[in-house]
């Protein structure tokens, strides 16, 4: 079976290499955007199984992505993990308490980053 | 002390010079008193002799005069037998011996006139007799007899002698009153000159004592001024420094303040003077407790000063946090305290902005670090296809670099928290056994990379310690890294856990070169490494090890390495042990409440943590609190730290009574005031939590059986 993963970043490199890097693992299905109120429309149609939200974002960042998604009946129960480059342990726990089924930091190893998103699923 | 010694040795010198010249004087004024004195007395005596000596040659001229008197009667009488002649004979006659009496009287004993005054008298009577035969011839009408007795000239030779005697008398007179009076202006010539002299030396005094005053004054003038000068270049100094500067005398009040602790805390020229220092302090003395307050202050570790963080209060009531460094002055009027007071917002403003600059830059690394990263490491995997081998090499060299910059940026991020204080720990009863068992796990890849094996020391014991996980695994990861880093291909790195007094130590040993004996000392230095080569060749971040220290010390630990060159190297982690049992023995009806007077959050977790399932532990991390709290509450015991931020722990025990038992821990040395009232004094560097856990349940279970 095919999973769908989402990936939202403003930074055009880093969703390239995440992209490659999630599509290691042939079970993927990778689509990526570059802000969170793509990620809301992508979502409500396209239904993925995982969304990776990265966290600083302008305009909607990480949280309010997640909020905004928790408040729509077609996304508010599709799993959330934010990706970031704030990675001290206050950071990872103020998100997780916003609801998130993980964290993952930055620098990411892209060649074992399917495999933690796997285990996230 | 030598110029303390000189200036004594000085103004005794010039006491000494003033009682000189005092005592002379008086002496030069003694004498001329005596002079003076003696030569009145000389010039009374000599008028008084000069008197005595007209009378007597008065009386000398009375008594001639008195002869002549008779011989001038008696001759008239004879010449011309008138009768009338005889009246002055008689009277003259009648006088002569009361004359001679006064002569007498007048003369002294001793005197030489006086056996000349007898053969005067002498020869008057020896006239008057014969004048008396004669004038008795005449009245007996014998004139004849009468006329030869006088033509014998014995009468006129008598009067002669006699004229002699008084004219001899007479110059004797004189002549001795010549010598008496020469004698006398002698003498009075004598202390004239003495005289002048001892006044010529009173002068030389005074002058002196004039030139020692004048030159007295003018030094006196010019240590005024002096003085002036340094008291006013010492305010100057006070006034243009930048900190507070403020003198407290033993009882807690302010005596003197500079410019600067005037605008600090906005107050006028004189309106603090005398006030009690808890107006400008959050480190109020309680009513009638100044001396705890000053023991508070400085007194209680001997004496030396020391450095507070305290909040300062304004004139307006704005709060600012102040760094005050604290020193007792041992002066005669008791131990009084000078405060160097600094404002500390600006610190902590650029503080938070350097923490915030950290963690910014650090997350602005992260981003193009990630690319760069992910990049290289999807390279490196071959996720872009094969790279020819030279290829591969430099990718791989490139992605191994890029991965030491992320751990380069994690570890700056690391000590910055760590000294700023904001690195949380999270600390819970953690098995070293299976932690350490974790960090081998995850690094036996990255150890055989190197060829090195890795090789965990089984041990029967879960050893127990209230630790964060994670960065104890931090810190195993650090030592076990460098280990395989730093062994030789096909060595081994050995990790066990040990059991030592009152803690676990967990040892990681490599058979590598050794630390070289100059690098050791710098060890768990910043960005220190045995040289830049092997920096470069082991791909550290220079701060692993400097992480590791402070993260072990954080869980009341300690880190040490042996090192032998060309053996190896074991770097041990000493941390307190947790009695499990205790931990885990299930607690019948409800927990002892103590309440935990400390202001480290971090030390009251760890505390809490021990005593878990045994003790409910009330945090109170202030003074204030722990009195709020113990005014509306109970408490089984009282656990306190004595130096707190807004006061001692100590000023709790006065006012809690006997109960509850009272136990102190602290980083402080207790006072034996302190151990009288206290179960147990417990230093923080020398006992463990499993000796305080013990002490507190002692304690709680005397109080029990008390009860």
């Amino acid at each position: 079976m095919i999973d769908r993963l989402l990936y939202v970043d403003d930074e055009d490199d880093i969703r390239e290499i995440a992209l490659m890097a999630l599509e290691l693992d042939l079970g993927f299905q990778v689509r990526d955007c570059g802000s969170g109120a793509q990620a809301l429309e992508i979502a409500a149609t396209w239904r993925p199984r995982l969304i990776l939200l990265d966290v600083m974002m302008p305009a909607m960042d990480g949280p309010a992505t997640l909020a905004a998604l928790r408040t729509r009946e077609e996304t508010a129960d599709i799993p959330v993990a934010f990706i970031t480059a704030r990675t001290q342990r206050e950071d990872l726990e103020r998100l997780m308490a916003l609801g998130a089924c993980g964290v993952i930091a930055k620098p990411f190893d892209p060649m074992t980053l399917a495999e933690r998103v796997r285990t996230l699923l | 002390m030598a110029i303390s010694k000189t200036r004594r040795h000085s103004r005794w010198r010039s006491r000494a010079l003033i009682g000189g010249l005092v005592v002379s004087a008086l002496v030069i004024q003694l004498l001329l008193a005596h002079f003076l004195n003696s030569e009145f007395r000389q010039g009374q005596l000599l008028a008084r002799e000069a008197e005595q000596s007209h009378r007597i040659r008065g009386n000398l001229l009375n008594v001639l005069s008195l002869h002549r008197d008779m011989e001038t009667g008696q001759r008239g009488y004879l010449l011309t037998g008138d009768e009338a002649f005889l009246e002055p004979y008689r009277a003259a006659r009648a006088q002569a011996e009361h004359k001679f009496r006064a002569l007498e009287h007048v003369l002294d004993a001793g005197s030489p006139l006086v056996s000349a005054m007898t053969d005067l008298r002498r020869l008057s009577h020896a006239k008057l007799d014969f004048s008396d035969r004669t004038i008795a011839l005449e009245a007996a009408g014998q004139r004849d007899l009468a006329r030869a007795a006088v033509a014998s000239r014995q009468g006129k030779a008598l009067m002669d002698a006699i004229r002699a005697q008084v004219t001899r008398l007479d110059a004797s007179e004189r002549q001795r009153l010549a010598g008496r009076t020469a004698n006398a202006f002698a003498a009075q010539d004598e202390a004239r000159r003495l005289s002048l002299m001892l006044l010529a030396g009173l002068a030389a005094l005074l002058t002196g004592a004039a030139v020692i005053v004048a030159r007295t004054w003018e030094m006196r003038r010019r240590l005024v001024d002096r003085l002036r000068d340094a008291a006013a270049r010492q305010q100057a100094i006070l006034d243009s420094t930048t900190d507070a500067i403020i003198t407290l005398n033993p009882s807690g009040s302010i005596e003197s303040l500079n410019r600067a602790a005037r605008i600090m805390y906005g107050y006028g020229e004189d309106e603090l003077l005398r006030r009690d220092v808890s107006v400008l302090f959050d480190l109020a003395p309680e009513r009638g407790e100044t001396q705890t307050f000053l023991e508070r202050l400085s007194i209680e570790d001997g004496g030396r000063g020391r450095m507070m963080e305290i909040i300062s209060r304004r004139s307006d009531g704005a709060s600012i946090p102040t760094e005050v460094a604290v020193s007792p002055m041992h002066l005669p009027t008791g131990v009084h305290i000078v405060a160097v007071v600094r404002d500390a917002t600006e610190r902590h403003r650029v503080s938070r902005m350097k923490t915030e600059f950290v963690s910014t830059v650090s997350h602005e690394l992260r981003t193009p670090l990630t690319s760069i990263a992910g990049s290289l490491g999807l390279l490196a995997g071959g996720a872009a296809g094969q790279l020819p081998d030279r290829a591969a090499r430099l990718v791989g060299i490139a992605h191994a670099n890029s991965e030491r910059l992320v751990r380069l940026v994690n570890g700056i991020l690391d000590i910055e928290k760590i000294e700023s204080g904001q690195m949380r720990f999270d600390l819970r009863p953690v098995s070293l056994t299976d932690l350490l068992a974790r960090t081998v796990e995850a690094n036996l890849g990255f150890a055989g990379e190197y060829g090195v094996q890795l090789d965990q020391i089984e041990t029967e014991t879960p050893a127990l310690v209230l630790g964060d996980a994670d960065r104890l695994v931090q810190v195993f990861t650090n030592l076990l890294s460098n280990a395989v880093k730093f062994s030789p291909a096909g060595g081994t790195v050995t990790v066990r856990v040990s059991a030592r007094e009152e803690c676990w130590r967990v040892s990681i040993s490599d058979q590598g070169r050794g630390i070289p004996k100059e690098f050791r000392p710098h060890l768990f230095e910043k960005f220190t490494q045995a040289d830049s080569s092997d920096t470069r060749a082991k791909g550290g971040s220079g701060l692993g090890l400097s992480i590791a220290r402070e993260i072990a010390h954080r869980h009341g630990g300690t880190i040490s390495f042996d090192t032998t060159e060309d053996q190896g190297t074991s770097f041990h982690v000493d941390l307190p042990c947790v009695d499990d049992a205790a931990r885990t023995a299930a607690a019948d009806g409800p927990l002892p409440r103590i309440l935990h007077v400390e202001d480290d959050v971090d030390m009251t977790r760890v505390v809490a943590s021990a005593l878990e399932g045994r003790a409910a532990l009330i945090p109170a991390h202030s003074l204030r609190r722990a009195r709020e709290l113990l005014a509306k509450d109970c408490f089984d015991l009282l656990l306190v730290d004595i130096g707190l931020a807004d006061g001692s722990g100590l000023d709790l025990l006065d006012a809690c009574g006997a109960r509850p038992p009272v136990i102190v821990f602290s980083a402080q040395e207790a006072s034996e005031h302190t151990i009288g009232r206290a179960q147990a004094v417990l230093v923080k560097s020398r006992a463990s939590i499993g000796r305080l856990v013990a002490a507190i349940e002692t304690a709680l279970s005397n109080d029990k059986e008390a009860a």
